[in-house]
């Protein structure tokens, strides 16, 4: 009658995990330091392309609640719509500097981020080595850069996405119950700070089920968790939209519509070098999680791939965005792949960063909207 | 003195001593010649004996006496002492600590002022002053619920920690164990009684340092024929509460504090299935908490969760409430409100305190706060009571609209001179106490009101009345009011993940419904806190058809899910 849960696996007896770095002096000198380094390349873009960083995501963001705050005094409940994606649209809104000051935030964001991915390893317990190489690799490769430093809705959305991946295995694996229910939360942030990570949840409510479990019977109840704020979230807007007569989808910008020559375009590109290289990370996580016979793996990231896709038929891709599904790839590797525990599996995990990163290198040549803000540093713009 | 046929006389009791005889366990008998005959519960030592002839002035002779017929002696000598003090004991002490007055001068002349402020805005600027209404709403709405999830969300992180050790209660030894007093007040409770002897029977305390004292109302024959039936062992004490008014649970308790011995002492209603190893655990954390820790809460939940929709929802609710709400108010250090039964005191301090308010329907918050704000710590323990979740809508509604016209009493009880508590508790706790204590009352009467309004909106043409009533203002309440209902879904889903019970989860789904029962309780409550502010809802007890037994091997997947 009295019985309590006994997971397989606990992550601390405590409920206390040390942070890193210990000290709040030195985890935010490394947020600021890491954040330096991408302001200072935001910087740099910005005096390279004097001052214009019209065709980016920022660029547009900027534009939009530029609108957004001069037709608010006479605005009627469809401003919503427009807001969306809500999060990132109100911070924009209150960050002064235009396009060049969702850079810099977009900066402060990447720190924070790789700050929190390079706490979770340590807490793991990764090897040094493997830490190191991770990093490097997120943080070096010129999508990630690209996305923080133009493309504030991205990486606010990655943040959320990513921390709440780290989170959703520590819920799932470590029977974390706090864990649990910020990743829900955390979730659904990203759906409502980037519209391309939209359907982030039901993505990680999948994810869920297919990791290592350590409460038995708790399968069902851990998905309903990961999706239900993101699920509660839309159904409330929905309501809202019917019940002020703009119908179930006017809060999420204008509406769901499928793009049929958008989703043609897209598809005609898979068959160009570019396009092999847009689903080389998803077939590399898929190689990698049966080689380290976590099968489960290999259908997240198919799913994960699927909801970017969808998400750029549907419309809801800002223009300017790219890179999001390598780097969601990257994190989703970071978060899922277990600690090694013998040389030969630290050997692969170590791999599979560097080839990621490698593609991450490709990527960002072949794709002229990467080439091209690449180019402009070199004053090719 | 009144010499008798055999030539002994009759020892007058001295009111001013009643306490003393049976907390100390002894009273004077008679009077034999020079030297006065005195009944003891319990060896008494040199010095007390010395200490005892002392206070009678004579040589004393000591002879044994049960403690159930030295308590029943003293009591039934002072009846109007007792009940004086059981009802009226806080009241003299402190008139503002008590609910004995709903309002305070001060608190009346404040809702008059407001009361007449709205009224005037209504008439002058009806509209604004209807928009500001509903979004001063809205925000409470949204920051209580919010409150709430945060601090549960704490809490979480600790759900699995394993605070008292087993290997700490197996170095306990009898011999060094304090004594304990449990208090069961029942009242009307005739056909529970024999399972209370059943349950408490369970505890793994040695019977010579565990008191058990039940409380039963003098008119209620019935109940007291029930204990005599059950022969409870010799260490269950029946009192008998002098009649009085109010004639509360808070009030009982009050008569049981003042006779209770034990060093620690707890409250468990009726129906209660404590964890065997509840005290022992207690006492462990006791001793490993400071001197300012004066109460322990255990947990509570139910052993009829399957029985029907009705106790599913009750079971989340106390699932998140006191497995991660107080966890998550214990380890902030924030005002915790002592819930139902199960609250472990150190005895002395809650003297100290001056015990339970009989004029407080819900006794417990009411005492949880008045520790905090008296600068006492409130801390929880990790051990479960099982009890009966009401499983009858009608039922429920009374014991909700007591609850809820508890927490009302216990605001305006601790609101009555806000700068002063917050000068003793900072602002960090006083904004916790408003939003819990004064938030939850407030939350649940707003329900009805949103849903109608949520619900009405669908028929409202938003885009005709837009230049009166701007639409944006409301779905930006209306929206507050939905994140609020799916923060409250979200929380109740986390209650079962410490028992593992997550066939439950899906089941917080219903919450809103959950929710619009706490509101129609919450306007029965308020309109009794006007009307009859000190009156008791009885709980009907014992109305449960499920059975554990029945279930044979799912006795544990009745709370476990597994």
């Amino acid at each position: 009658m009295f019985e309590r849960d006994t997971p397989l696996f606990r992550e601390s007896s405590t409920g206390r995990l040390d942070k890193y770095p210990r000290s709040p002096w030195a985890r935010w000198g490394l947020r600021l330091l890491i954040a330096a380094g991408y302001a200072a390349i935001a910087t740099w873009f910005h005096i390279a392309s004097g001052g214009g960083a019209e065709g980016t995501a920022n660029a547009a963001l900027a534009a939009r609640v530029d609108d957004l705050a001069r037709s608010a005094v006479d605005a009627d409940v469809t401003i919503i719509g427009v807001l969306y994606p809500p999060l990132t649209s109100l911070a924009a809104s209150i960050i002064p500097g235009g396009a060049f000051g969702l850079a810099i935030a977009g900066s402060l964001i990447a720190g924070l981020t790789l700050q929190l991915i390079l706490q979770s390893m340590k807490r793991k317990s990764f090897h040094p080595l493997v830490r190191a190489v991770f990093i490097f690799t997120l943080a070096t490769t010129p999508i990630f850069t690209y996305i923080a430093t133009t493309n504030f809705e991205s990486v606010v959305g990655l943040m959320f996405f990513g921390l709440g991946m780290l989170d959703l295995v520590r819920f799932v694996t470590w029977a974390n119950t706090q864990a649990g229910f910020r990743a829900g939360i955390l979730f659904a942030c990203a759906a409502f700070s980037d519209s391309t990570t939209t359907f982030s949840a039901l993505i990680a409510a999948v994810a869920g089920a297919l990791i290592i479990q350590s409460r038995s019977g708790a399968r069902v109840a851990n998905a309903v968790v990961v999706a239900f704020p993101t699920a509660a979230l839309f159904v409330a807007l929905s309501l809202l939209g019917i019940a002020f007569g703009a119908g179930p989808f006017a809060m999420i910008r204008g509406g769901l519509a499928w793009d049929q020559v958008r989703v043609d375009a897209l598809f005609a590109s898979f068959a160009s070098f570019s396009g092999v290289l847009y689903f080389a990370p998803m077939v590399l996580m898929v190689l990698t999680s049966f080689a380290l016979r976590f099968p489960g793996t290999a259908l997240i990231a198919v799913l994960l791939t699927a909801s970017t896709l969808l998400a750029y038929g549907l419309g809801l891709t800002p223009p300017g965005n790219a890179g999001t599904t390598y780097t969601l790839m990257l994190l989703l590797a970071i978060a899922i792949v277990p600690t090694a525990t013998t040389v030969a599996h630290r050997v692969v995990t170590c791999a599979v960063a560097l080839l990621l990163w490698g593609i991450g290198w490709l990527t960002a040549f072949q794709w002229s909207t990467i080439r091209d803000w690449m180019l402009t540093f070199g004053g090719a713009a | 003195m009144r010499p008798d046929e055999s030539g002994t006389e009759r020892v007058d009791l001295d009111a001013g001593l009643r306490i003393r005889y049976v907390q100390e366990g002894w009273v004077p008998l008679r009077r034999e010649g020079t030297t006065v005959v005195v009944g003891a519960s319990r060896p008494l030592g040199r010095v007390a004996r010395s200490g005892i002839a002392t206070v009678l002035g004579a040589d004393i002779d000591v002879i044994p006496i049960a403690q159930r017929e030295l308590v029943d002696r003293v009591v039934s000598r002072f009846p109007e002492e007792f009940a004086d003090h059981a009802a009226h004991g806080l009241a003299r002490a402190d008139p503002a600590l008590s609910a004995r007055r709903v309002l305070s001068r001060g608190q009346k002349a404040i809702a008059i002022v407001v009361l007449v402020v709205v009224l005037a805005a209504l008439v002058l600027w009806p509209l604004p002053t209807v928009i500001t209404v509903i979004g001063v709403a809205s925000v409470v709405f949204l920051a209580s619920t919010l409150f709430k999830f945060s601090v549960a969300l704490h809490g979480s992180r600790f759900d699995l920690v394993e605070r008292i050790e087993d290997e700490a209660i197996a170095a306990l030894a009898d011999e060094d164990l304090p004594v304990y007093t449990v208090l069961v007040p029942v009242f009307r409770e005739a056909r529970i009684v024999g399972r209370l002897v059943e349950n408490l029977g369970r505890l793994d305390y040695p019977a010579d340092k565990l008191e058990v004292i039940i409380l039963v109302e003098e008119e209620d024959d019935e109940t007291r024929n029930a204990i005599a039936a059950s022969e409870p062992p010799s260490n269950f004490l029946v009192v008998t509460v002098p009649r009085g008014a109010p004639q509360t649970k808070p009030r009982a308790c009050n008569v049981g504090l003042e006779v209770a011995r034990g060093e620690y002492l707890v409250i468990y209603d009726a129906e209660d299935a404590p964890e065997p190893d509840q005290l022992k655990k207690t006492v462990v954390a006791f001793g490993r908490a400071d001197a300012s820790t004066v109460v322990m809460q255990a947990s509570l939940n139910y052993f009829n969760a399957r029985e029907n929709v009705l106790t599913r929802m009750f079971a989340l609710e106390y699932s998140y409430w006191f497995d991660y709400m107080l966890a998550g108010l214990d380890v902030r250090d924030l005002p915790i409100p002592l819930g139902g039964t199960s609250n472990h005191f150190r005895t002395s301090a809650l003297r100290e305190l001056g015990g339970w308010d009989p004029f407080n329907v819900t006794e417990d918050a009411d005492l949880g706060i008045r520790a905090s704000a008296l600068g006492y710590r409130v801390g929880v323990v990790d051990s479960t009571t099982m009890e009966e979740a009401t499983s009858r809508m009608g039922v429920f509604i009374g014991q909700r609209s007591r609850w809820i016209k508890g927490y009302m009493q216990t605001a305006l009880v601790h609101a009555r001179h806000p700068a002063r508590l917050i000068g003793r508790v900072g602002w960090r706790r006083f904004l916790s106490f408003a939003l819990l204590i004064a938030g939850t009352p407030l939350t649940f009467l707003g329900v009805i009101p949103f849903t109608a309004l949520l619900v009405g909106s669908f028929a409202i043409p938003w885009a005709d009345v837009s230049a009166v009533f701007p639409p944006l203002v409301l779905w930006l309440c209306l929206l507050n009011f939905l994140v609020g209902n799916g923060l409250m879904v979200y929380l109740n889903m986390m209650g079962p993940y410490k028992r593992g019970a997550f066939w439950l989860v899906g089941w917080a789904l219903l919450n809103p419904l959950y929710w619009l029962l706490h509101s129609a309780a919450s306007y029965k409550a308020l309109w009794q806190l006007i009307t009859k502010p000190h009156y008791w809802q009885k709980t009907e007890h014992g109305m449960s058809t499920f059975e554990l037994h029945d279930t044979g091997a799912e006795a544990g997947a009745a709370t476990t899910g597994q």
